[in-house]
């Protein structure tokens, strides 16, 4: 499935060098190789992880000279902050219905995408919303969810489904149809690596329960999604990245309005419009607190070695 | 009845196909009708009556000031064209090391650098926002391509690795008999094969970059560093929308990165599914 990069999967290490060989290693070379890297990772990224990590436990407004210990007053104060619970709320919605949402889109295109002709371009044509950008995707979807001479009251009336201009992004499905939007961008991936764990099911095992008398149903239940299950574990962490970081469709399509506002949001809110870095950081830590920790419970519930 | 199995697969492939091209269509369609088309009831699924108006004024050169859509593309192309650059040289250079080479903490290093893909980019962001402003450097490229690079810089040197990896390493064992020095190898030997790892890289780190947000909408202070993703959420929030010229502005944004995707998407599923199955 992954055409042109080779075959032989990532897995594979490099053969251990040997005796004599060993010595033509440089011994300076590989740090001066790898430095730029080192660099980039470090200063970049866990040096700002410490200070984001200290700035929390600091009073930290933008307005004031100094930054004085506060303990956990800063994620204490977050916390009890209705606004951040709202936020909180929101994105735990958006979490559910995104990875609902990707699974139950990118499974069954997945299946269609084994046997479908022209697959090569299939595949290409499938990638495509993966590639727009998140704020150009908020745009798209406003076109389509605007009250008038959107497209989804247009089509509603044109079927006499509906005959007055729906406000969809108000109430109760102002939510639902943002998660839409994510949901239109995370498919592909989760496609493609469901396909990928689609391929590597060995046919001589859907053969034998074939022969054996199972339906396809059954064989789909029995074999096909226990073996998948390391695919699926992938696709929802993936989705479950996406679903805690989204912001860019948000802001396009409902700006700062409360129904619809997410953690990032929220964060971002607290550093620009209260310049609060104290709330800001807390409200980042928070966050990568849970984003990491719906990674590992995921991988740790679904994610089961499999044996063929 | 493998007929009725046929007819719904055919179905289905409509639904798959309509979900991922239709919100894109219709971005395109209204992009190209004019204004009193866009309001007719029922509504038009075609452009009808067609103008190219839309586009024209938007690329109008009389209208290339400080907030022009040439300015926006201009920007993102320099971000996201800069990031892929480096992207690229740091990642061959520190995934041909990983891959060939056993040194003192060759190991726990490779680790580290993955293990930073699981923060998320707003753990890092305030304090990197706090110290450009002190150096002064709000506004400015640098930092806005820097994070673009440290994003992705752990999926780039993972997929050069193990395509490295899996060369064989007689490669370059006959080079190093006859004398090449190691910049020599990697230059002349390893890079001319290395092609689709770095055709992945750059595309998948492009895409990246020229999708960025939350780092210009930090770091950019005007118009001078905004890329097109801003020029898009601006346009797409004001009190009163011009629904023709967003849409334009939608599909010219999305046009390259489209291209891209149906091009190369050979090398982007084979980087994508590198990075996923580690």
């Amino acid at each position: 499935m992954p055409a042109g990069a080779g075959t032989d999967r990532p897995q594979a290490p490099p053969s251990r060098r040997i005796g004599r060989r060993r010595s033509l290693q440089p011994r300076v070379l590989p740090y001066v190789f790898v430095s730029a890297s080192l660099l980039i990772v470090v200063v970049l990224n866990l040096v700002p992880l410490a200070f984001t990590i200290l700035d929390s436990v600091q009073n930290n407004s933008f307005l004031q000279p100094t930054h004085p210990f506060v303990g956990l007053k800063n994620y204490v104060g977050v916390l009890t902050d209705p606004d951040f619970q709202n936020a909180f709320r929101n994105t735990m919605e958006y979490l559910v219905l995104i990875v609902v949402g990707v699974i139950g889109l990118g499974l069954p295109f997945a299946l269609w995408l084994q046997g479908v002709k022209h697959r090569g371009l299939m595949i290409a044509l499938l990638m495509i919303p993966w590639a727009v950008p998140g704020t150009v995707n908020g745009e798209l979807w406003s076109l389509i969810f605007k009250p008038t001479n959107g497209l989804l009251n247009g089509v509603l009336q044109m079927l006499h489904i509906t005959t007055t201009d729906v406000i969809w992004l108000q109430g109760s499905t102002a939510l639902p149809l943002t998660a839409v939007t994510l949901i239109w961008q995370v498919v592909p991936f989760a496609t493609l690596i469901l396909l990928a764990g689609l391929e590597y099911i060995p046919t001589e095992l859907l053969e034998a329960a074939r022969v054996d008398g199972a339906g396809s149903v059954t064989t789909f239940r029995r074999i096909t999604l226990p073996l998948l299950r390391p695919a699926i574990a992938i696709s929802i962490v993936q989705a479950s990245i996406s679903a805690l970081a989204i912001f860019d469709q948000i802001y396009v399509l409902n700006g700062n309005s409360a129904r619809t506002i997410s953690l990032v949001q929220q964060m971002y809110l607290y550093t620009f419009r209260n310049l609060d870095f104290g709330f800001g950081v807390s409200a980042a830590m928070i966050a990568t607190v849970v984003s990491v920790g719906v990674s590992l419970a995921v991988l740790a519930v679904v994610y089961r070695e499999v044996e063929y | 009845m493998p007929s009725i199995r046929t007819a719904g697969r055919a179905l289905f492939g409509l639904f798959v196909l309509t979900w991922s091209l239709g919100p894109i269509y219709w971005a395109v369609n209204v992009s190209l009708t004019t204004p009193v088309g866009l309001q007719a009831v029922p509504l038009h699924l075609t452009p009808d009556p067609f103008t190219l108006a839309h586009y024209t004024r938007l690329l109008d050169p009389a209208n290339s000031g400080a907030n022009s859509f040439y300015l926006a593309l201009g920007n993102s192309v320099i971000e996201a064209g800069v990031a892929t650059a480096c992207i690229v040289f740091v990642s061959l250079l520190g995934g041909y090391a990983f891959a060939r080479w056993k040194f003192v903490g060759s190991r726990s290093m490779f680790l580290v650098i993955m293990a930073t893909l699981s923060i998320p980019l707003l753990a890092v962001l305030i304090p990197l926002y706090r110290w450009t402003a002190e150096l002064g450097l709000l506004d400015s490229y640098p930092p806005i391509i820097l994070l673009a690079i440290v994003a992705n810089l752990p999926l780039g040197l993972w997929i050069v690795r193990s395509f490295v990896a899996s060369l064989p390493q007689e490669i370059e064992a006959a080079a190093r008999l006859d004398g090449a020095n190691e910049p020599r190898i990697l230059w002349s030997i390893i890079l001319p094969l290395l092609g689709p790892a770095i055709v992945a890289v750059a595309i998948i780190t492009f895409l990246t970059a020229w999708s960025a947000f939350l780092v210009p909408l930090f770091f950019s202070q005007s118009p001078a560093t905004r890329p097109l993703t801003i020029f898009i959420a601006n346009l797409a929030t004001k009190e009163v929308r011009d629904l023709g010229l967003e849409a334009a502005a939608a599909c010219l944004s999305m046009a390259a990165p489209i291209v891209l995707v149906v091009a190369l998407h050979r090398y982007l599923t084979s980087g994508l599914l590198r990075g996923a199955f580690k």
